[in-house]
């Protein structure tokens, strides 16, 4: 199976890389290559690491650091070479890259673009979507986010946070947010393996609060059913994650991502048509974003799909 | 004064007089043979002051060569023109009149009749790319004329297979191009695998897009690439389909070509090594004895620097260390050494300045910005036409936050070495200005601040370069190769002020002009016809009022060129004690009608009056 890519983007100082030192450290089970532009703000626990040289911080969880210091296409090609050893790739962009098109050229390389989640100071972006030199690039990074992770929470006042995201909501409409402090985020939201078991927990430092919902059927679901669910879904839902069974390719097993507003239905592996595994699905939002009871009637192709 | 006798002293006024030794090591020596310092300073001066003006002529050592009965241009303002030159121990040992240079000739010396030809100082590279030549040498050239010999799709298969030839490619091996692009095709088609398949159904072929962000493939480079009908068009990426099927067809862009191009054949450093003859070949079969790498990579640097410790360079290199690249640098002396490119070593301004077997490290290179042709630049105000992704009121972007810019050009200033900075963009070109006026430098500092193309300048940004000591390196000949692009997306106005180099020498600045080789390539008489004409492909004239004349544009090729690499001393004009660094030409081009001058055939290059190439006979 293709290993899934996420870029995390955003301008300089939003917290990329204290997210991604957060992601490392994490006792998730994930093994993660993280592209990073440079070692200088790494920061990971020494105990964790097992070996490193200028190119490559190799860590005891099975996660490592790469540097892109060859180019993003060299370094992804080679990785390309060893994806059996890793569960995820996140690619740090750089503080002017529009990760989108980063993105692009991961998914070129064969790893499936899960989300681009672009980290947002939440006391300066205001201002540098101002700013004279890079007030458009700030922009564009905002228009290219699938889930805006809002950061440094704590050094704004609850009003300005409000006022935040109601000019989030407009500068990049139908967005996902999470709202964070120290780039702590919960990493089965942001990333996503089959190994992670479902979760709604929330760790602590983030504001939010989720609700969660999960579905689970032995009958196969129609693809259009499928994708009217996920189009219906409210920009308060950030996640959602399933091993799903379709009713037009029986001997398939497909995996379903939604991280923010993109949403990937891809083949996992080919099962035989007896197989006896269940559809699952876990759908994780803020309070309101979930109606179970709508979203099960949706799947199964009873609610009409604008209701 | 025992033991010194009237040999030892001839010696030493002789190594000293041609630049072989140093005042101090002179003085060493004379002490040595029990002359002491004041008689031995004055001993020297007035050796100095023998060969120091060339018009006495009275040198006390005879010339190994000199040139004689031609044009020399010393590129000297105030005698530009002179009879003949004196040349011993790679020095110009006499520039002058006949009877003043004749006077230096010996019983060995070599007079060397040019014939009514001309000889003048060599051409330095102002800006360019060492690192492409030694690349492009083992690819094709698919270019349009005049840059390559490609104007229509039949040109192709010739040049492919005289590609092949040349390299004694076998089947199966790989054959790359460079500078492909539609627009040069009176066909206005794209080149497809029904064109180069039949001509080649065994040798995979990528011609390299002239954006180098994509190419055209043949159906045996797709096959081993795995690209076939059911390959799907990645987002972001294009792949030409044949009409009416899915088959690839031959060009593939951007997301569809990147994986592509890492599967392509890398040379390995021995290979790397083994181009370095045939790299400056391209140098100095148009006389250009001082070549740059204006960007280098540490990988690059270890490839440049094994060069010159194995002898191989016979032209001087000047190379500029990416200033991303400045880490890596330092941990090849300081292992140890963790910290970003603002953190760069106290140490590291020793290793710049002097050359090192032909190898020189002259300052750190920034990039803020791209390219006005692809759109990349950045400027302030939006172009008249959609940004390269097709978005609209485009004004491109820089490349980095403007903090860690910022901050790691004041680092590398406050370390005492000199910036060269990328901008083309007028927005890219405040940057700048912002911040190397956070140093506090000032003109009269003398550092040299070199904005390397400062293509799109605004007029008001002449004076903040005066104020601060900056010395643009012009691209004039974008008049030329994008004129009309740069007419339609920046409009007149802007476009009209592309290299300004009148206004900029009118203000007083010192000025180079480049052709970033391999963008453009290697021919300093088109760069110096474009400064004098800026006339595009379709004959349109960008900014009359900016047309420089022979002079300056031969000085921005020379003398100009020179100092901004803290070279003027030894290089960049003929005159007593400089490097014998000289260009032998069939015509005058300080006389030459601007059309012209891209005739004028370079017949000889000398470096350190060493022959370096020698125009064939016909």
């Amino acid at each position: 199976m293709s290993v899934p890519l996420t870029v995390i983007g955003g301008y300089l100082g939003a917290g990329k890389t204290t997210l991604l030192n957060h992601l490392l450290g994490n006792n998730h089970g994930l093994r993660i290559a993280a592209l990073v532009n440079d070692f200088g703000d790494i920061n990971i626990d020494a105990d964790l690491i097992e070996s490193a040289d200028s190119e490559t911080i190799a860590l005891t969880n099975g996660c490592a650091c790469c540097t892109l210091a060859d180019g993003l296409t060299t370094v992804i090609a080679a990785l390309r070479e060893r994806s059996d050893d890793f569960d995820h790739i996140v690619i740090e962009s750089s503080g002017v890259a529009d990760p989108l098109k980063i993105g692009q050229i991961g998914a070129a390389f064969g790893f499936p673009l899960v989300a681009v989640t672009v980290v947002v100071d939440a006391e300066m972006v205001r201002t540098q979507s101002t700013d004279k030199y890079v007030g458009d690039t700030v922009m564009r990074q905002l228009g290219s986010a699938d889930l805006l992770i809002v950061n440094k929470s704590d050094l704004v006042a609850p009003g300005e946070l409000e006022s935040l995201g109601a000019w989030l909501a407009v500068t990049a409409p139908d967005t996902p947010r999470l709202t964070t402090r120290g780039g702590r985020v919960d990493t089965a939201i942001l990333l996503s393996s089959l190994r992670t078991s479902d979760t709604s927990t929330v760790e602590a430092g983030s504001h939010d609060s989720f609700d969660s919902w999960s579905f689970r059927t032995d009958a196969p679901l129609r693809r259009s059913d499928v994708e009217a669910f996920l189009t219906a879904l409210s920009p308060g839902v950030v996640r959602a994650k399933g091993i799903l069974r379709l009713a037009d390719d029986t001997t398939t097993e497909y995996l379903l991502q939604r991280v923010g507003r993109r949403a990937s239905l891809l083949p996992l592996k080919a099962v035989s048509a007896e197989d006896p595994t269940d559809t699952r699905l876990v759908v994780i939002g803020v309070p309101g974003s979930i109606d179970g009871e709508l979203f099960a009637q949706r799947l199964s192709g009873v609610a009409p799909a604008d209701s | 004064m025992g033991g010194m006798n009237a040999r030892d002293i001839d010696d030493i006024a002789a190594d000293f007089s041609r630049g072989r030794i140093s005042r101090r090591d002179a003085l060493k020596r004379l002490a040595a043979l029990g002359i002491g310092a004041a008689a031995g300073s004055a001993f020297i001066a007035a050796c100095d002051r023998k060969t120091s003006s060339s018009s006495e002529g009275t040198a006390r050592t005879p010339a190994d060569t000199i040139y004689r009965n031609g044009t020399v241009l010393t590129m000297v303002d105030d005698r530009r023109q002179a009879d003949a030159v004196a040349v011993a121990g790679g020095k110009i040992l006499a520039v002058g009149s006949e009877a003043d240079v004749m006077a230096t000739k010996g019983a060995n010396t070599v007079v060397v009749d040019l014939a009514g030809h001309t000889l003048m100082p060599s051409f330095i590279d102002a800006h360019g790319h060492f690192m492409n030549a030694i690349q492009v040498v083992k690819w094709a050239n698919v270019q349009g004329v005049p840059a390559g010999p490609i104007s229509s799709i039949a040109d192709f298969v010739p040049v492919l297979q005289e590609q092949a030839r040349t390299f004694a490619l076998k089947p199966g091996d790989w054959i790359i191009g460079y500078g492909y692009d539609r627009s040069n095709l009176v066909e206005g088609r794209e080149l497809n695998v029904d064109d180069l398949d039949p001509a080649f159904p065994d040798n995979p072929i990528m011609l390299i897009h002239s954006s180098n962000h994509g190419a055209v493939l043949n159906t045996a480079a797709f096959r081993l690439v795995g690209y076939d009908e059911n390959t799907p068009t990645p987002p972001g990426g294009i792949i030409v389909r044949k009409p009416g099927t899915n088959i690839p067809y031959g060009l593939i862009m951007e997301t569809a070509f990147l994986p592509i191009f890492t599967k392509a054949p890398k040379p390995s450093e021995r290979q790397l090594l083994d181009t370095l003859d045939d790299a400056q070949k391209i140098y100095t079969r148009v006389g250009v004895t001082t070549v740059q790498e204006g960007a280098t990579a540490a990988k690059d640097l270890r490839v440049l620097r094994k060069g010159a410790d194995e002898g191989l360079l016979y032209l001087d290199v000047v190379s500029l260390p990416l200033f991303l690249e400045i880490p890596e640098l330092a941990q090849d002396f300081a292992p140890d050494f963790v910290g970003g490119p603002a953190d760069i070593p106290d140490e590291a301004a020793k290793a710049f300045g002097t050359y090192n077997n032909r190898l020189k490290l002259q300052g750190i290179k920034f990039i803020i910005d791209g390219s006005p042709q692809g759109k990349t630049a950045f400027w302030t105000q939006p172009l008249l036409t959609p940004g390269p992704d097709g978005q609209p009121d485009w004004r491109g972007q820089p490349l980095f936050p403007p903090e860690t810019i910022l901050k790691t050009m004041a680092a590398v200033h406050a370390k005492g070495l000199q910036v060269f900075c990328h901008a083309n963009g007028d927005a890219a070109i405040d940057l700048a200005i912002d911040g190397m006026r956070a140093t506090g430098v000032k003109a009269a500092d003398d550092r040299r601040t070199v904005i390397v193309h400062s293509q799109c300048m605004r007029p008001d940004q002449l004076d903040p370069y005066a104020e601060l000591g900056f010395s643009p390196s012009f691209f004039s000949a974008h008049t030329f190769y994008w004129g009309d692009e740069h007419l339609a997306n920046l409009g007149p106005q802007r476009a009209d002020f592309i290299s300004p180099m009148a206004s900029a020498f009118a203000k007083g600045l010192r000025c180079s002009n480049h052709s970033d080789f391999s963008v453009t390539p290697m021919e300093p008489m088109r760069v110096m016809w474009s400064s004098m004409v800026r006339t595009s492909k379709k004959g349109v004239v960008l900014g009359a009022d900016e047309r420089i004349d022979n002079w300056k544009a031969l000085q921005a090729l020379t003398i100009e060129a020179a100092w901004q690499i803290f070279e003027e001393k030894t290089k960049g004009s003929l005159e007593a004690g400089k490097l014998a660094d000289m260009v032998i030409l069939d015509a005058n081009p300080l006389t030459a009608a601007p059309e012209a001058l891209l005739d004028i055939a370079v017949l000889e290059t000398l470096k350190e009056g060493k022959t370096v190439y020698r125009k064939e006979a016909a």
